[in-house]
């Protein structure tokens, strides 16, 4: 499964490389400065979270040295997010293996990204850390105070928005929304602006509520599998007000696609391929949840075949995806 | 005769090449109150997970009221109450959505007055309003217990539920088992390390040992113990583990 996934990750990368490239070189500066953000709030995240840990676990009652302690902090935050770190490098090398005659821009890829990245990483590493409360937002669908509580399962449809907003709330997309402001180039009408972002926020919504629904299908199934709930019950009670909030703003997405000059082919290809990611995630999400089996080498194979037939012939992805979707929660089903 | 609320037999459970339960065997009838003694890591609570049809054992049979949890799992749930440790409730919902979510997915017509009752003597009925997350450790105990309770199940499993209870809570939740088990409403599974809950409100005992059942008190044996010495119970229990060590 894994060499598969492999092999479809260099066949995508061949195709895609000079699209890609083409695409990125006028954009250098761009590109830099995203990886300098992201190597900034990886370094900052991960000497908040880790210093957080050093100075409440039992190593604080331990005659160690502050300085012995910030290396050790420093360690552990570059350790951590070394992957994240390594992954612009290891796609532009990528890219560039695939794309012959591409060495220049390649390399001043690389040069950029690593400059941006000692850079973004300092900055952030020496950003003072603000004091964080993680509360959850307010209550917009809890019943009344005193309210009767009759057996339903409307909860269940309504967590997974509720973990949405818990991880949009408005501090956390003000810190998406910079990045996004940062890329906009001079002179951007407002209107176009507002539109540009407005196209932004949703791509971000919809993918938060995607992967709310992921973890709402993993916890849910973990909290309810003591209980008689049949898979259908459980599957229909926590995708369905998520599915069809995905389908309701993929398609404004697709309008602001329109909207925004894109050609409504190519808009509706795009959406298509969302639906189908969406509708893979969710039946791949549900059905193994469920079962208490992993989720992620399974959903990565399945999109990577998604991918693989798309490449021999246009529009198989979402026939592909349902039917996957299908399977799994026949099989999901059948326990 | 009647059938057993719980019926395991030859229960054998591996985690990768490590057996965690070896053979197994227990049956409990309504009117039980079995309390799971035996130190950390014997696999008490894996046998209450396996019960509950948490975990698919490696051989043996789970019956709850003579159903499979392994061939027949909905029809064998729907007699299982079981309470979850603490950190497995949805922070994201509030207690009276739990309440009806877990009525919900045991198909109950209603959730009872009982269970909104016994939430309001356990002081809880301010907090079923707010966010699971924001609970303390005894309020979602107290949340645990109740879901376990919700639809009068046959059978209770409880895995050190009264940790972190305040005593007055405690003694509300143990009298609400003591009259249902006292009723045979049910038969309860609970672990427990308390041994003078044991001496208090056993109906039987067992002792679990690097994942077998060494040794087991029934009742007049527990009566010995209650009328006799205070530390009878204790020094038993460091009888048995010296044995089995031995």
């Amino acid at each position: 499964m894994i060499a598969a996934a492999v092999a479809t990750v260099i066949a995508l990368a061949r195709q895609f490389a000079p699209v890609l490239l083409r695409v990125v070189a006028p954009h250098l500066l761009a590109v830099n400065v995203l990886v300098a953000l992201q190597a900034s709030v990886l370094a900052h995240w991960g000497r908040r979270k880790w210093t957080a840990i050093y100075s409440g676990n039992w190593l604080s009652t331990l005659p160690v040295s502050r300085r012995q302690t910030a290396r050790v902090i420093a360690l552990r935050a570059f350790l951590a997010s070394a992957p994240l770190l390594a992954l612009p490098p290891a796609v532009v090398l990528l890219v560039g293996l695939c794309a012959p005659g591409s060495s220049a821009i390649t390399s001043a890829l690389l040069t950029g990204i690593g400059i941006a990245t000692a850079v973004g990483a300092l900055l952030g590493w020496y950003l003072p850390a603000r004091e964080v409360r993680h509360s959850p937002p307010a209550l917009p669908y809890a019943a009344a105070p005193g309210a009767s509580a009759v057996p339903r399962l409307v909860a269940l449809s309504r967590w997974t928005e509720t973990q949405t907003r818990m991880w949009l709330q408005p501090r956390s997309l003000a810190r998406l929304l910079l990045p996004a402001m940062l890329l906009l180039p001079m002179g951007t009408s407002a209107n176009l602006a507002i539109a540009l972002l407005s196209l932004w926020v949703l791509t971000v919504y919809l993918l938060v509520l995607l992967r709310a629904m992921v973890q709402v299908a993993r916890e849910g199934a973990a909290w309810l599998r003591p209980t008689s709930l049949t898979f259908y019950r459980f599957a229909w009670s926590v995708a369905r007000r998520p599915l069809f909030k995905q389908l309701q703003w993929t398609l404004l997405a697709t309008a602001l696609l329109v909207a925004l000059g894109c050609r409504p082919l190519v808009a509706a290809r795009v959406a298509e391929w969302w639906l189908a990611l969406v509708s893979v995630t969710s039946g791949v999400a549900l059905g193994r949840a469920y079962q208490s089996k992993p989720v992620r080498l399974r959903l990565l194979v399945s999109v990577c075949a998604m991918g693989v037939l798309e490449r021999f012939r246009q529009h198989l992805a979402l026939p592909c995806a349902l039917v996957i979707s299908a399977w799994h929660i026949r099989e999901a089903a059948r326990t | 005769m009647t059938e057993p609320v719980l019926a395991v037999r030859n229960l054998t459970v591996r985690y990768g090449a490590k057996r965690v339960l070896t053979g197994v065997d227990l049956s409990l009838m309504r009117g039980d109150w079995f309390f799971l003694l035996g130190p950390n890591g014997s696999g008490k609570t894996t046998l209450l997970r396996c019960v509950s049809g948490q975990i698919v054992p490696a051989a043996g049979a789970v019956n709850i009221g003579g159903l499979s949890i392994l061939e027949a799992p909905h029809s064998a749930k729907r007699l299982l109450g079981y309470a979850h440790p603490p950190e497995g409730l949805p922070g994201l919902l509030t207690g009276r959505q739990c309440l009806e979510v877990y009525a919900a997915a045991h198909d109950l017509p209603d959730i009872g007055s009982g269970i909104l009752e016994l939430a309001a003597q356990l002081r809880l009925t301010a907090a079923l309003d707010q966010w699971v997350a924001s609970y303390s450790l005894g309020t979602r105990q107290k949340l645990c217990i109740l879901l376990a309770l919700i639809g009068n199940p046959a059978l209770v499993v409880l895995d050190e539920a009264f940790n972190g209870l305040d005593p007055a809570s405690a003694l509300i939740l143990k009298r609400e088992l003591q009259q249902r088990v006292a009723e045979r409403r049910c038969a309860v599974l609970l672990a427990t390390h308390a041994l003078e809950s044991v001496l208090r409100h056993a109906t039987r005992a067992g002792l679990l040992l690097d994942g077998a059942l060494t040794r087991a008190w029934d009742a007049q044996e527990l009566d010995a113990l209650r009328t006799g010495d205070p530390g009878a119970l204790e020094a038993a229990l460091a009888e048995a583990a010296r044995e089995c060590a031995a």
